[in-house]
């Protein structure tokens, strides 16, 4: 009974922490400054948005999803009810694959604001009215 | 039945364009050769998306495709009714006529391998937004088209403006990306399923499918509100709707102008469609069958009222605006503020008056960016007050100009008059007269902003020197033709019909639920199950 209280315990311990880090980067993305801290923050806030999708699968007292063969006493409910959904985990896997290609543009964006204003500071990159 | 191959090939072949397009530049260094071969994938592409609709309005049912052969739960498909048909054929068509454009606009620019290579990718990403029948498939669609957006918009990679603007619009998007990412997750974890026909199954009580207690173990109601929530922040984004315009003045005029047009007439319809889609098939809030129905006073609430700040804000900005681009921009926030507010109604006319208006729109700013570019182009600036009359020296730009303005103020008998007619049918029948109001207010208001451009770009001091016989070439009528073609045709009698069917499949999500069911037992069973 002990572990399963600390599986429990553990799980909700990471669903809180994926949140707070998920609101720190929210205020590093409004209320800092820099550029490459902003940046630094949108990755931050991806990589917690992507672990909660692969939380999201996670079942407590899980199987792995795999059927070696088909057995007639499987109980194909039960199966789908208690192992690890892969889905999330495949969908993570595009989800970062597509966070790298929009992340390197904008580091490339970052490095032209610098090359061209001198500095990163959006107070002072500031030309356009909104 | 056989599969409809034209589906799919249309976003495959873009992408294949837009990859091989820098890869000949290795080899071939002539701008002309790019020029062409960018025209004959246009081309191609409007055929086959034309192919499609004609299938689909022939069928009189929506159109399902598996890729790699997977039934629905299981793989992405997809799933192409008259409306998507519809607004992915309209998109193709507008793309030519900006192809066609920006032989004349680009003609000597090195870049325009990328140019072209970035330009398929946003169409593909478009058709794919539209063609998709997956909620996971249409994140990474979305993504597709956003990253061609940014590179477009930063293509004067040197130019302060284009750059900083780009990032705005790049940071806040990868933003808005990750927050439907999550909407997307959520979804899944509620339903148990991405595809949009099971998702919207599962809404609808009466429809029962083999092993749907597999797929839908969540907590349904409580995911759909935050899934919703989350995904319009995502769309109005897109849309460029208050309170989520803040980048689109600065991104869509630091383009290229092709590009200015592209993302004014097109790019934005793709948050309008998706915010449709969700709300009428995948979740069904305004369909009495689901058991969403009872959010629907919410979203009415909420989406017409944006809507409405949209119109009104947007079009008093266009009043302080002395940059022509700027202008233009802020007219498509108040127009896709009026579109928003009538698909919030829930009815069908209001979803009808909703599509007419996104195609009336499409055309009227392509057009007006377009032309209001050449003038751009020869007087050297962007400020309304120092624009030389091109159109005393050509007579098709003056007339774009003048028409595409009037089309979107609603003057009759252009096709934005008749946009327009129908949203005012829709509010008075659903009793919204405070709507009526925004909509005559904002295009009264809205009318003196375009008359300023009108003005100096048509009426003013004519251009002198060397650069006005540029205004004058063939590739200027080429492209201008067709817009101004659609302008006219665009009124009830000829796409009453079209846009009746649109609304219809649109508002009646069953055909699509039964035809997603329909794809998922036949392979359970091995055997076609009559349509």
């Amino acid at each position: 009974m002990s572990t399963s209280t600390l599986e429990v315990f553990l799980l909700v311990l990471t669903l809180y922490s994926l949140l707070a880090t998920a609101g720190v980067s929210i205020y590093g993305i409004v209320a800092r400054p820099s550029i490459a801290k902003k940046i630094i923050s949108l990755t931050i806030l991806g990589d917690a948005l992507n672990v909660l999708a692969i939380f999201i699968g996670f079942r407590v007292y899980s199987v792995p999803p795999v059927l070696l063969g088909f057995d007639a006493d499987v109980d194909l409910m039960e199966f789908a009810r208690t192992a690890v959904d892969p889905l999330p985990q495949a969908l993570v896997l595009t989800a970062i694959v597509i966070g790298l290609a929009v992340n390197l543009f904008l580091v490339f964006l970052a490095l032209q604001v610098y090359r061209l204003y001198g500095t990163l500071d959006t107070r002072r990159t500031r030309e356009l009215r909104g | 039945m056989e599969p409809v191959h034209s589906v799919a090939t249309a976003p495959a072949l873009l992408v294949a364009v837009a990859f091989a397009l820098p890869l000949m530049h290795l080899k071939v260094k002539t701008a002309r050769v790019f020029h062409d071969a960018s025209l004959a994938a246009a081309l191609a592409a409007l055929a086959l998306t034309l192919h499609a609709y004609a299938h689909v309005l022939k069928r009189g049912s929506p159109v399902l495709y598996r890729m790699g052969g997977w039934p629905p739960p299981l793989g992405i498909v997809y799933e192409v009714d008259a409306f998507s048909a519809l607004l992915a054929a309209y998109t193709a068509l507008i793309i030519v006529s900006v192809v066609i454009y920006s032989r004349w606009y680009l003609r000597d620019d090195p870049g325009v391998p990328y140019y072209y290579a970035l330009l398929f990718g946003l169409e593909a990403g478009l058709l794919g937004i539209y063609y998709t029948g997956d909620v996971f498939n249409l994140f990474v669609m979305i993504e597709v088209l956003g990253i061609a957006c940014y590179g477009l918009v930063a293509y004067y990679r040197s130019s302060r403006e284009a750059v900083e603007a780009a990032f705005k619009y790049a940071f806040f998007g990868a933003l808005a990306g990750l927050v439907y990412f999550l909407a997307a997750v959520l979804t899944y974890s509620g339903f148990g399923s991405l595809t949009m026909g099971f998702v919207a199954a599962t809404s609808r009580p009466q429809f029962r499918y083999p092993y749907a207690e597999i797929f839908a173990w969540g907590n349904v109601v409580g995911a759909v509100v935050l899934v919703l929530a989350l995904a319009h922040w995502t769309f109005t984004f897109k849309a460029g709707v208050f309170p989520n315009h803040f980048w689109l003045p600065d991104a869509h005029p630091a383009a290229p102008t092709p590009i200015s047009a592209v993302l004014s007439g097109l790019v934005v319809n793709a948050g309008a469609y998706a915010s449709m889609r969700f709300l009428y098939t995948v979740f069904g809030v305004y369909d009495p069958l689901s058991i969403f129905h009872e959010l629907s006073p919410y979203f009415t609430t909420v989406l017409s009222a944006v809507g409405a700040i949209s119109a009104i804000f947007a079009s008093l900005m266009m009043l302080i605006q002395k940059d022509a681009k700027r202008l233009i921009a802020y007219s498509t926030i108040m127009h896709l503020g009026l579109i928003f507010t009538g698909f919030s109604l829930g009815t069908e006319l209001g979803v009808r008056a909703a599509t007419y208006h996104i195609l009336t729109h499409a055309a009227g700013k392509a057009l007006l960016f377009m032309s209001v570019g050449v003038a751009i182009e020869i007087s050297g600036t962007r400020r309304i007050s120092e624009l030389k009359a091109v159109g005393r020296l050509s007579p098709v730009v003056g007339a774009s100009i003048v028409l595409s303005s009037l089309s979107l103020v609603g003057l009759p008998p252009l096709g934005g008059f008749f946009s327009k007619f129908s949203l005012y049918q829709a509010f008075i029948e659903t009793g919204r007269f405070e709507l009526v109001a925004v909509l005559l207010v904002s295009s009264g208001i809205a009318l003196l902003g375009y008359l300023k451009v009108v003005q100096s770009a048509v009426f003013g001091v004519p251009p002198a020197g060397e650069e006005v016989r540029r205004a004058r070439e063939g590739a200027i009528w080429a492209s201008f033709l067709p817009l101004l073609v659609l302008l006219i045709a665009l009124n009830p009698p000829l796409v009453g019909e079209l846009l009746s069917r649109a609304s219809g499949s649109l508002v009646h999500a069953e055909g699509y639920i039964i035809e997603a069911l329909r794809s998922f037992m036949e392979y359970l069973w091995g055997t076609p199950v009559g349509g």
